[in-house]
């Protein structure tokens, strides 16, 4: 895979990251509801608290 | 030209408050995650942590400091710029601020000294309680603040005689119905602060190709709290939000920046508006269609109160209510989009080798102090034209001296706090520059006054204690 195809793929991964993201901070602001919005931050916690754990790269090789 | 006392006491303590907010924000942060980083020093014997203790402590102590002296400066200013205040609502505000001395400073200034220069002469254990200890003070002195400040925002417990406030249920004064939501999210906002703070300073080493075990793991503690707190904080604004407007409906109607009693259905969010408080409308308004309604009332068509619904003389400036909300929002969305990104690359393993987000750390360095002094904004302005809601109006709580007498004070202040603010980003920048390896275990005492204006903090590490230099990296 090229580097530009590469960066593409990340870039796309980022930005999808946010809309998650952004579901999620409609659901804690309690656009919902309140149950709901408890129930999203809960479950955001949780899955922060799994990807914590991932392993990291520790080389400088990723300039995108 | 004549000047007006209320304006100039009111610019003279905004300022002072302003600059001071700054400090405990940063060291009721910062306290929290050395207590954090001692634990898990102790817990793994990581000698990265005990740097990262080190490094962080000196930093910790100046904001400590500063926040302590520029906040004894607001005592004498309610005698100075808020004679009437201190009088009339002295019998309420003056126990919580003499309970603050009496908890948490005495806990502070008791443990102080330990945390600080104490690494050599008392266990590991002993002085992680005496960094506990610390943090503790640093909680409940902001409880106590807290507490004081939520009772003028929704005053609870006292009656009105003689013209002064007198207490009938202290439980109520202190647990009034807005601190048990003001304190959580102010707390939240001073972690937050650290973290980003933390953050940055390692997404700096890291950017720089050094000290990079102490900026990676900084940068991953910095992240992680950063993810959990402003998820928190999102929530608990919300809450806060949905109490205000029960109990400050002005303050909430100003932030919003619509005028009329219903806004349009669907309303949208406004992020600029021009508005003309004379006429009670927007010059002009650029907002998002729909978002106003799905934010605020939580529905696809809901339409927001506007401040007409309040009478002028009892509406505060929609202009500094409107623009403070939004720099403190606008912070806490650009902050979520961090730590989400941070989230993603921490999945994909690069949270430490991507570089554009290594600068957004960076950048992001203070934006919880902007967020943080934005939302006391807020607070403050909103709750305008009153000093204590529904009780006592601002221009009747100034002290009867000349205007010519405040402003003189301003500018003493203004003098001062431009001396403070560069000694502390000079040594601040100091340390950061020098790097974490430098940092000794403790402060050392030089005994003359030469040294002492030049800083031992970052002097050679040189450790005596050797259980302590088995740790050094």
């Amino acid at each position: 895979m090229s580097r530009t195809e590469i960066s593409a793929m990340r870039a796309t991964g980022v930005v999808i990251a946010n809309l998650l993201g952004a579901v999620f901070f409609f659901v804690i602001i309690g656009v919902f509801g309140l149950s709901e919005a408890i129930v999203g931050l809960l479950v955001f916690v949780s899955l922060a608290l799994l990807i914590f754990r991932r392993p990291q790269t520790k080389e400088h090789n990723s300039e995108t | 030209m004549k000047l007006d006392p209320t304006v100039v006491a009111r610019i003279q303590f905004a300022f002072t408050v302003s600059f001071h907010i700054i400090f405990p924000t940063i060291s009721i942060g910062l306290a929290t995650f050395l207590a954090i980083v001692e634990g898990l020093w102790l817990k793994t014997k990581d000698a990265v942590y005990l740097q990262i203790y080190r490094f962080w402590l000196g930093i910790f102590a100046m904001s400590f400091g500063v926040g302590v002296v520029t906040g004894i400066v607001l005592s004498f200013e309610f005698g100075l710029g808020f004679a009437r205040f201190a009088q009339i609502a002295g019998p309420a505000i003056g126990p919580m601020i003499a309970l603050e001395v009496l908890t948490s400073f005495f806990l502070e200034a008791g443990f102080l000294g330990i945390m600080l220069f104490g690494l050599h002469r008392v266990g590991p254990k002993l002085h992680f309680f005496a960094t506990c200890m610390v943090a503790l003070g640093t909680l409940l002195s902001a409880s106590w603040i807290l507490s004081a400040n939520s009772w003028m925002q929704t005053p609870d417990g006292v009656s009105i005689q003689n013209g002064h406030v007198a207490v009938t249920n202290w439980l109520n004064v202190i647990v009034n119905p807005s601190w048990l939501y003001r304190l959580p999210h102010m707390l939240a906002a001073a972690y937050i602060t650290g973290s980003f703070f933390v953050a940055g300073v390692g997404a700096w080493y890291l950017l720089h190709g050094k000290h990079e075990d102490f900026g990676r793991r900084t940068v991953a503690l910095g992240t992680a709290f950063a993810t959990i707190l402003i998820a928190g904080q999102v929530f608990l604004g919300d809450i806060l939000y949905g109490t205000m407007l029960r109990y400050q409906p002005s303050k909430m109607q100003a932030a919003e920046g619509f005028w009329e009693d219903h806004s349009q259905s669907p309303a949208p969010y406004y992020w600029i508006i021009a508005p003309d408080q004379a006429h009670q409308r927007n010059r002009f308004a650029i907002g998002i269609p729909y978002l106003g309604s799905i934010w605020l009332t939580h529905s696809l068509r809901g339409q927001v109160n506007g401040l007409k619904n309040t009478p002028p003389d009892r509406q505060p400036r929609m202009v500094m209510v409107f623009y403070g909300f939004r720099i403190m929002y606008g912070m806490a969305i650009l902050m979520f989009g961090v730590v989400i990104t941070s989230l993603w690359l921490r999945w994909q393993g690069r949270l430490f080798t991507t570089r554009w987000f290594l600068h957004a750390l960076l950048i992001m360095t203070p934006s919880g102090v902007i967020a943080t002094l934005a939302g006391w904004y807020v607070a403050e302005t909103g709750r305008q034209p009153w000093v204590i809601w529904g009780i006592l109006r601002t221009a009747d709580a100034v002290s009867p001296v000349p205007a010519g007498a405040l402003l003189s004070t301003l500018i003493a202040f203004v003098c001062i706090y431009a001396l403070f603010i560069t000694a502390f980003l000079v040594f601040t920048f100091r340390m950061i520059r020098r790097g974490p390896e430098l940092a000794p275990a403790h402060a050392e005492a030089s005994g003359s006054l030469k040294n002492a204006l030049r800083p031992q903090v970052m002097n050679n590490a040189a450790s005596s204690h050797p259980a302590l230099e088995e740790q050094l990296p």
